[in-house]
This record gives structure tokens, sequence and C-alpha cells, in this order.
């Protein structure tokens, strides 16, 4: 490997495993990272999508596993993700570098915040009817170990859920993220799922949204190899680390120390969308 | 209550099969990144390795979309083939630009 490359996958495992160990995708982390060591924004985007997806594919079998995601529900709601992503890509092509810095800072202060939020279990989790969803049979159950049994759930408020479902789209396709900053709000508030259930089955879609976006900017040729290689191994191991280590650390100064790296990061964002630029060339 | 009829689905399957397909492509698609970065005068093989990764995902509808058809269930069915005719609209529109 060349130093470049270790350098990439050293950065990209460290993000990783840090963002495991709060069960969280290191999405957000890749491209502030990149660009602080002068790589090209757009570069450092389509990197990060396939790391996303790297990262989204190892853990998505592990909560499949257990039963947690809902798959029915998640081909309903990557309807909206996938338009949001083409609709990304294009926004993409449309808006300048300066922007899509501004956007990523946004994104990063509102990420800080909700991590310092604690998530609430949604109130009401049972009501009977839910025409749409039971249509489409999306109610399900999850094997609860507290309970020691399977707990049903409804899935409620489906058109709402969609449209956030589709902006998580736009912003994964225009900053190379996740987007469980917008994922979150919409499995919690809107659909009302329980956690757990929301983690799985956000984590289940994120494969196939960023993949969607991903796909073209690959064949456009815009995902350098050199760069995008050695992030996505890196993710992959790290994601893998951070899993394991999950417990070792009190979670609440994590959270903390998380958000202050994300305020941290928002500023660098900044920053750079000014000119600015306190690493790298 | 009718199994067909009770709107709450419990554990599917096809889920561990979806498992099992992740998993099995993530070892492949990080192991073939892997090699590639090893043999840095090759530069495919890593272009191949994050092929790999982004077909995944594209797989996993494929493998949904054709159970679900084999099931019957095909109001389900039919939005994962529409979720998979967004991704290739993608992937022409990609060429063509």
């Amino acid at each position: 490997m060349s130093p470049e490359g270790l350098w990439l996958f050293a950065i990209s495992l460290g993000a990783s495993a840090l963002g495991g160990m709060l069960g969280m995708a290191s999405g957000i982390f890749i491209v502030p990272l990149l660009t602080a060591f002068g790589v090209d924004i757009r570069v450092a985007i389509g990197a990060s999508l396939v790391s996303v997806i790297a990262c989204s594919t190892g853990s998505a079998a592990t909560y499949l596993r257990r039963s947690l995601t809902n798959i029915r529900l998640a081909v309903v709601l990557e309807l909206a993700t996938t338009m949001g992503a083409l609709t990304g890509v294009f926004l993409a092509g449309l808006l300048s570098v300066t922007i899509l810095y501004l956007l990523f800072a946004v994104i990063l202060l509102v990420s800080a915040q909700q991590m310092l939020s604690r998530r609430r279990a949604p109130e009401g989790a049972f009501v009977p009817e839910v025409a749409r969803g039971t249509a489409l049979r999306l109610h399900a159950s999850y094997p609860d170990p507290d309970v020691g049994a399977d707990v049903p759930y409804t899935v409620q408020r489906m058109p709402t859920g969609m449209a956030l479902m589709y902006g998580a789209g736009v912003v994964s396709a225009l900053l190379g993220i996740g987007s469980g900053v917008l994922k979150v709000p919409a499995m919690d508030t809107a659909l009302r799922l329980p956690l757990k259930v929301s983690s799985a089955t956000s984590n289940f879609m994120i494969g196939v949204t960023a993949a969607a976006s991903a796909c073209v900017y690959f064949v456009r040729g815009d995902i350098v190899p050199t760069i995008a290689g050695p992030v996505a191994l890196g993710s992959v191991v790290g994601a893998a680390l951070g899993a394991r280590v999950l417990l070792a650390v009190s979670s609440e100064r994590l959270r903390l120390l998380f958000a202050g790296i994300l305020v941290l990061l928002a500023g660098q964002m900044l920053l750079e969308a000014s000119g600015i630029r306190l690493l790298g060339r | 209550m009718d199994a067909e009829l009770d709107p709450f689905v419990k554990r599917d399957p096809l889920e561990q099969r979806l498992a099992a397909l992740l998993a099995g492509g993530t070892w492949l698609a990080s192991s073939v990144i892997g090699v590639g970065l090893l043999l840095p005068s090759e530069a495919w093989i890593v272009r191949a390795g994050i092929g790999l990764f982004i077909a995944l995902p594209i797989a996993r509808l494929v493998l949904m979309l054709l159970v679900y058809l084999r099931r019957g269930d095909l109001r389900i069915g039919l939005i994962a083939a529409l979720v998979l005719a967004i991704v290739l609209l993608g992937v022409v529109f990609g060429i063509r630009t």
C-alpha cells in the first residue's frame, strides 16, 4: 500500500471504530477528515459513500440475524430514499463547493445537538387501526430480551415518514453520508418504531440509499479507487473493532466527546467554506 | 388467526438469507480491496472491490424481489421492483452524462 493509502486506511479505521462504539455511522466524520488532509470535497464524498455502504452491509447482517430489522418497511421507505438520492446527485452537480461545505457544517451541528439530547422511546407504540401499514403488512414484532418475548408494534404516519426519508436520501447523495440525522427523527417521531427496530431498519436502508447515488458516481468515474479503497477497508475493520468495545467506555462521556468533535469539524468546514485551510495543502 | 391475514409479520426466513448474502459479500469485497491495495500496480482490483460493495445492496434488492414474487406477495414485490428500477435509472443517467 502507498504511504498515502496507509494514512487514509488509518484515519478511516479510527473514525469508524469511534463511531462503532456509539453505534453510529462514521460517514459524517470521513468527509471532514479527508478534506482536512487536502482531499477534494467531491472525491471525499464519493469515497465516503463507498465506506457508508461497506459499514452498513457489515452491520446489517448482525441486526438481521437478531430479527430486529423490518425488511418490508425498509423496502417501502427505500422508494423515498432512492428517489431522494437521485435528486441529490442531480443537485450536487448544480451546487458550488462552498455551499457543500456550508451544508455539511449545518448537518454536523444538528448531529451534535442530536447526540446531546437523548433519544426517547416513542409513546403510544400500539395503535390497532393504521390503514396504510396494514395493507402492506408492515407491522411486525421483534424479540426483546428485557421482556423475554416478541413485542408487536405498528407503523404509523407513513406519508410524513416517506417525506423525511426523501430528504434523508437527498442529503445522503449530496454529502456522502448515511443521513442518520434525518432518519432518526423520521423513525422515532413519525413512524414511532421501537428504538432497536428503528436503528436496525435505518442501517439496512442506508446500503441501498447510498448505492443509488454511488452507482452514478462510480459509472461516471467520480470515485477514485486509490482513495475510496483504503477508506472503505479501514471503515469496515474499524466498525467491527468499535462494535466489540461498545461497553468498555462510559457512553455518556463518549457522547460529550463526540458532540465536541462534531462541533469542531463543523467549525473546520465553515473555515474551508471561506477558503481557509488549517491542515494539508 | 390465519397466518396470511395476521398483519404482524413474525420472523421471516428471508432475513437469514439476506444476512448471509450481506455478510458473505462484505467479506468478499473487503478481501478484493485488500488484495488490490497490496498490489498497487493492479489498480483495477481495488476498483472491482468497490464495484462489489456498491453491487451488494442491489443484489439484496434482487433477492428480496425474487422471494416476494415467488411467495405471491405482489404488492411488496412491485415496490421492490420499483426501488430496483430507480437505482438502475441512476446507472443509465450516470452513463449518459
